[in-house]
Formats: structure tokens, sequence, C-alpha cells
């Protein structure tokens, strides 16, 4: 019978960049003087988990709502999204952003 | 919309209790060949329970909170699935929301197997002498089925 195991050892590389992108989107709303609970408000969320999931790496701010995260968090939603884009779809990025003609 | 926010009654409940965490990984422990957890907490101290899919990305399929209040189940798109005040009743509720639909398949696949598995392993405990307890655990799976 095979159980869940808590992972702890040899972090994988997307685990890895979501937890550094979940402590930038700490970062930013930390330096934009919000709380979980009032980044949820604003965002229109019932309650602020889903803020900590990301923060804490296990969870990625969806694409349909990027926008309203930036705006909340003071920051141009096109610079943010590709900030994103870094942690979550690096390839993406580096095609997109970083790779030379 | 206005925020739900428990008051916080014990500032040492940051962590999952032995028992919660018993629960939690036994309801779960049915998930795929691969699968994982991990427990980490929010901003004030409420502890969060993240059901992880298969590697190598590790994506979040579930995650259980426990608030002053109760506990809350999102799936890793930040969708809410269900709330209850307790574990036990907290599976139940999160089956009935999931087969209402309208959630990730991976997340409805894993309620419902919870749900089914959890009225499997308590067939020899007196459910039947719970006839009503029995309706609310089988009622919604009828209802998906139909």
């Amino acid at each position: 019978m095979v159980r869940p195991r808590q992972v702890e050892k040899a972090v994988p590389k997307g685990m890895e960049l979501r937890k550094r992108a979940g402590a930038w989107l700490q970062e930013r709303r930390k330096a934009a003087g919000l709380s979980q609970i009032e980044l949820a408000q604003r965002l229109g969320l019932k309650y602020y988990t889903f803020i900590s999931q990301v923060e804490n790496g296990f969870g990625r701010v969806p694409s349909d709502s990027m926008e309203a995260w930036a705006r909340a968090l003071g920051v141009a939603p096109a610079e943010f999204a590709r900030h994103l884009l870094a942690f979550y779809e690096p390839e993406l990025h580096k095609l997109l952003f970083e790779v030379k003609a | 919309m206005s925020i739900v926010e428990f008051p916080r009654h014990n500032p040492a409940s940051g962590d999952w209790s032995p028992d919660e965490l018993r629960h939690l990984i036994a309801v779960f422990r049915a998930d795929a060949a691969g699968a994982s957890y991990a427990v980490g907490a929010t901003e004030r101290g409420e502890p969060q329970f993240y059901l992880l899919g298969p590697a190598p990305e590790h994506d979040c399929v579930l995650c259980i909170s426990r608030l002053a209040q109760g506990y809350v189940l999102e799936d890793g798109a930040g969708r809410l699935i269900g709330e209850a005040p307790s574990l036990d009743r907290f599976a139940i509720e999160a089956a009935r929301a999931a087969l209402r639909g309208g959630r990730s398949f991976v997340a409805r696949a894993t309620l419902v197997w919870c749900a089914i598995r959890l009225a499997i392993e308590e067939k020899f405990e007196p459910l039947f002498e719970e006839s009503q307890e029995l309706l609310v655990r089988f009622a919604p799976q009828v209802a998906g089925i139909i």
C-alpha cells in the first residue's frame, strides 16, 4: 500500500522554482504593506489560505488572475507576468526573453 | 466580497496534531504511486497540508488548511472545494462538493475516491445503526452517478 511521503530531500527543480516564486511574491506583498488577508480581500478570495499556498511554493498564481495580483501588489502586470514566467515556465521564458536570434 | 477571518484562539496551534496528521495521511493514502505531501502554515500560523501530485513537478493537488473554526479545502489553483468543522465531516463535505462538478478532474477524482474509501473502511463500524449518516455518505455518490 502506497502512502504519501513528506517531501524533504532532493527538492525537484519545479518545486524549487515555485518556492523562489513564492518568496518573491511574499517580498512584493510585504513591500506593498499588505497582509495575506488584505491581499486576499483585494483579490476577492473568500479565504487567505491560497495566498499562503502560493507563497509557500505549493501553488502558482493563476494566469487569469495575474493582472489582479500585480495591481494589488503595485507591480506592472506585464513585468509581474514576465517575472513569474521565469519561475513557472523557465524554458518558455528563455525562448521569449533570453534567446538571441 | 468580505474575507472570512476566524479569530485565533490558540497561538500555539500552528502545527498539525499527530492525530490530525495521521487522519489526513490516512484519508489520502490511496493516491497514486509517487504521491507525497508537505506541510506549511499561513502567515498567521494556521497549519496547511499539501497533497502533491507525482514527480517530477509535485504540483499541489489539494490544500487543507485548519483555521480557528474549521477546515478549508482548496485545489491547487485556489478554488474552494469544501469547508467543514471537523476532519471527519470534512471528507464528506468535500466529496459532496467535488461531485457537484466544476473542479479539476484530479481533485474530484481524489475526493470521490477518499469518500469511497472512508465508506468502505467504516463498513464494520456501527454505520448501519446510523442510517442518516449512511445517507449523507452515499447520497452524493449516487447522485453523481445518476
